[in-house]
């Protein structure tokens, strides 16, 4: 299995990894740069606020505060300081937030975000995938029809618009879950019994808004791929030998699985980009809602460090699906070895 | 089960399960539990929108307490009231027309017990003109020196030129000291870079107020009540123990919570906030305008461009403008139309700085405010020769200039300034003017506002001071001043040098007030930027768990939001839901009994320094 043209296969595509890497990671540099806007409108504002508007205090600021940043300095220098910074992990500081560090602004966003979309990504991966091949496999059966048309509409719902009707529902209306937030106010975060209870109430709602809008998808591919697995000869003739329906289906589901599981390595590739409308809606602090507000107040270094990680992220994820897809088919395997 | 489900149900299991130990992993879970009881705290909204930065006041962006109720000024400005509340500072006497002595009260500690001397106030000084941020940045321009002549006495000197008194006694008695203590190790350790200090351990900060920090995270800051604070045997102690800001995705969600009761203290815009009233909640009105108006806002027409070097084309914008239609429709209501003489006169003390008789004589009415006539608009630009002479319906300059395709912008979820700016682009487009509305996002606009390259947008100026309306004549006119400093206009008019210049540094309120009436008349006869109206300065409160919030019919205090550097006062006077209020003795007028020492007393003493 672990040929020489296999390892020559990963070698190409770890090569053209980086080089894609480094191309986004340098438009992610300039895109911003090239907004006709400043980066220290948000600070200045602020100090506005806290009532520091004599002209001397600004005009010393925002010298200092350009200096600061390199703003001063050529495109070209700036370029280069952040990929020398960025080779050594150093994310640089948020210019919004100042003085805070990039990657402390973006970490304790993580786990929020991945605990959030990693099981409601998976459960409605799950659900959908059952219910989709279950309904292609009893094709014309009412069970069918119903799941393909329910699929479809609720699909076609925007998330963050049953995430706000779920909020008003539940929330407002009713008051069985919390208004929002990752926890309640009053409490900090520990590992007794009373804060993780407190923290699936208030994850309830946010991950429903998810999984209902997703699961429609998933089942709409799934059965579409049992349907065509189930016309193959293999299918046909296992049929004809009188195998039990159980096994029947189950070998039509594993092989229909292949396509959904590169879906789901996407999905949750592409997850540290959090949902950025549900978690508004719901105060929810994920990384979407950094990456907004590093966009919303043209912060230029966390813009970068964001995406650094959601291009790393998800990269890694393709890479890793095109060697899972290597090992378990067995067809692609052998093309590997054939060229 | 299936087999091939029994296999995926496990591979999920599996990933769920490494999910979660990477969770607990990455995440501080392992503090004790705590909680904060609710009736003891009062919840914060409107001041931060972003995760919690430094407590550190080197840094240009501080959090939620830092300069409200941790670090404590010398003296605190009432701007309602226009007098000063002896904090850190006991009393203060001018030796001299040029040095002023401050006495630091003998009980005023830090938090861990050393005391709060003069040296404190000498050593933050020298960080901040050193780092290039602090308390105090930019008063050197104006102050000759600060410093110890002990432990308790504290000298300032002013510096001449320029000789602005305004700008040095702000700069003096307004000090918020740092402990030397804490930031000598750290200044010499870090030097420059102590702009990026935290501040952020709550078993390492040290303060001079009465609070300090008890947890922070990305979206919650909570604040401690210090109950051995040095001030509890003069000011008592403020009343909740707990001060926490939940930081919100937005304004629509804080206002959400502060319905339900969930936030006592607000500092956002509420739409329609009378609709509110039957749930607990209240504003300093009870009616109409329920929000007390602080800073001036203009509309700011770029000198740079050639349609708005003519006099006449700004006076007829002036006399175009819906003042009323608009603060009603997209203001709902909260504030009143602004004085043209930049004069914030809804305090009682910066009314008599208006000259009713220039009012008079320029726009018909003693307090200058201007009604909206289109009709005498219209006669200006006809008058001006500035008429429509191809017919398509817009005017031109006598030089051709078609005053077209002009924007006026504010920047995109401003949604009050926006239909502002909707509301005046369609009156000046009724007078011949073709105005159109453009909303950037915040840091685009910012920018035009720094490069001068807007046509109309609409802005705000310095806000009430104990040096109002100085302030606004310099933050608007002074052509000494690049945005966005001030300015922002980019008006060039030399001849008003003087006269700033001179009302700063003289000791004489008579003086000052001709001073002032001389740069009313040429704002009268120039029409530079229009004042529109006062920024209403957000306070509202709920009662559901705290009471004796000031209002108009009892103003122990001013209206002062959250987020403002003189909110500490407020914490003394409310009192739990149930309990009775009762504002604190010492927030009266000295002859009252009180601690309060009016600003007339500083120019009294500063007057009896020169003639001695």
């Amino acid at each position: 299995m672990i040929s020489r043209a296999f390892i020559r296969y990963v070698l190409t595509k770890l090569s053209f990894l980086v080089v894609t890497y480094l191309v986004s990671i340098t438009i992610v540099f300039l895109l911003p740069r090239l907004i006709p806007g400043n980066p220290l409108a948000q600070l200045l504002t602020q100090l506005f606020q806290q009532a520091q508007t004599n002209p001397e205090t600004i005009k010393e600021v925002y010298k200092t505060l350009m200096a600061q940043f390199n703003l001063n300095k050529p495109l070209w220098e700036q370029y280069l300081d952040f990929l020398a910074r960025a080779i050594q992990g150093d994310l640089g500081t948020s210019i919004a937030y100042y003085p805070r560090k990039v990657i402390d602004l973006i970490m304790p966003a993580i786990p929020w975000t991945l605990a959030l979309l990693v099981p409601a990504t998976l459960t409605a991966w799950f659900l959908g995938n059952n219910l989709g091949a279950i309904a292609g496999y009893k094709r014309n059966s009412l069970f069918e029809k119903l799941v393909l048309t329910t699929s479809l509409v609720i699909s076609q719902i925007p998330y963050y618009w049953l995430a706000m009707v779920l909020l008003y529902v539940f929330s407002v209306k009713f008051g069985i879950f919390p208004s929002g937030g990752g926890y309640s106010y009053g409490l900090v975060p520990s590992l007794s019994l009373t804060f993780i209870v407190d923290f699936l109430w208030h994850y309830t709602l946010p991950f429903l808004s998810i999984v209902l809008v997703s699961i429609g998808g998933w089942a709409i591919g799934m059965r579409l791929l049992v349907i065509y697995e189930l016309e193959s000869d293999y299918m046909v003739f296992s049929e004809s030998l009188g195998i039990k329906e159980s096994k029947l289906f189950n070998y039509a589901f594993r092989n229909s699985l292949l396509p959904q599981i590169t879906g789901l390595a996407l999905s949750l590739g592409g997850a540290l980009g959090g949902q950025l409308i549900t978690e508004t809606v719901f105060n929810y602090p994920g990384t979407g809602y950094v990456l907004f507000r590093g966009l919303s107040t043209l912060d230029y270094p966390m813009i970068q460090g964001v995406f650094i990680i959601i291009v790393a992220t998800l990269f890694l994820a393709n890479f890793l699906v095109d060697l899972i897809y290597a090992l378990i088919d067995p067809r692609i395997r052998l093309g590997y070895v054939q060229t | 089960m299936v087999r091939s489900m029994k296999r995926e149900k496990s591979c999920i299991v599996f990933v769920l399960l490494t999910t979660l130990g990477f969770l607990i992993l990455t995440s501080s879970f392992l503090s004790a539990q705590v909680t904060i009881p609710r009736e003891d705290t009062v919840y914060v909204i409107g001041v931060q929108w972003g995760p919690p930065t430094t407590w550190n006041l080197f840094s240009p962006s501080l959090a939620y307490g830092g300069d409200e109720v941790l670090y404590i000024p010398l003296f605190m400005y009432s701007w309602m009231k226009d007098a000063w509340l002896p904090l850190i500072g006991e009393k203060f006497e001018w030796v001299s027309p040029d040095v002023m002595r401050i006495y630091i009260r003998p009980e005023a500690k830090w938090s861990d017990g050393e005391p709060i001397t003069a040296y404190d106030v000498e050593y933050t000084f020298k960080v901040t003109v050193e780092v290039g941020y602090g308390p105090g940045i930019g008063c050197q321009d104006y102050v000759e020196y600060i410093k110890a002549i002990d432990d308790k006495t504290l000298e300032a000197k002013i510096k001449d030129p320029p000789r602005n008194y305004f700008s040095f006694i702000g700069c003096v008695l307004g000090y918020r000291p740092m402990p030397k203590h804490v930031v000598e190790p750290l200044y010499e350790e870090l030097g420059v870079k102590i702009k990026e200090w935290g501040n952020d351990d709550p078993e390492k900060q040290v303060v001079s107020g009465p609070y300090k920090l008890f947890y922070s995270a990305e979206d919650r800051i909570i604040l401690e009540r210090l109950d051995d604070w040095w001030g509890k045997d003069v000011f008592g102690l403020p009343a909740p123990k707990y001060l926490a800001h939940i930081i919100y995705k937005d304004n629509p969600s804080a206002n959400l919570a502060f319905e339900k009761g969930e936030a006592d203290y607000a500092g956002t815009f509420i739409p329609e906030v009378w609709k509110l009233f039957d749930k607990n909640i209240g504003t300093w009105y009870k009616d109409k305008p329920y929000y007390v108006g602080e800073g001036n806002i203009f509309l700011y027409l770029n000198h740079l461009k050639p349609m708005f070097k003519n006099v006449a084309v700004r006076k007829a914008i002036a006399y175009a403008i819906p003042y009323t239609e608009m603060i009603e429709k997209a203001y709902f209501g909260y504030s009143i139309q602004a004085s043209l003489s930049m004069v914030n006169d809804l305090s009682p003390a910066y009314r008599e700085w208006i000259n009713r008789d220039l009012c008079v004589k320029y726009w018909g009415n003693p307090e200058c405010r201007l009604p909206t006539d289109l009709e005498r608009a219209k006669e200006i630009l006809d008058n001006a020769g500035i008429i429509d002479r191809d017919g398509d319906g817009i005017r031109e300059l006598p030089d051709g200039t078609k005053l077209s395709d002009i924007t006026i912008s504010v920047p995109y979820g401003w949604t009050d300034w926006m239909m502002m700016c909707e509301m005046i682009a369609e009156n000046l487009r009724k007078i011949g003017i073709e105005v159109r509305t453009e909303f950037p996002d915040f840091s685009v606009w910012w920018n035009r506002i720094v490069e001068g390259t807007f046509d109309m947008i609409i802005g705000w100026d310095g806000g009430p001071g104990f040096d109002h309306p100085w302030n606004s004549y310099r933050w608007v006119l002074d052509p000494r001043i690049v945005a966005p400093a001030g300015n922002w206009e980019r008006y060039n008019n030399t001849d008003i040098i003087p006269l700033i210049d001179e009302a700063a540094s003289t000791t004489d309120p008579a003086k000052r007030k001709e001073l002032y009436s001389e740069i009313q008349e040429m704002v009268y006869k120039e029409v530079p930027s229009v004042a529109l109206f006062y920024g209403a300065h957000w306070y509202a409160y709920n009662t559901k768990y705290w009471v004796g919030w000031p209002t108009e019919d009892n103003p122990w205090w001013f209206p002062v939001a959250p987020w403002s550097i003189d909110s500490l006062p407020l914490l003394f006077g409310i009192a739990k839901a149930g309990e009775t209020p009762k504002p604190p003795e010492w927030l009266k007028p000295m002859e009252e009994g009180g601690l309060l020492i009016p600003t007339s007393y500083i120019w009294e003493g500063l007057a009896k320094a020169t003639s001695s």
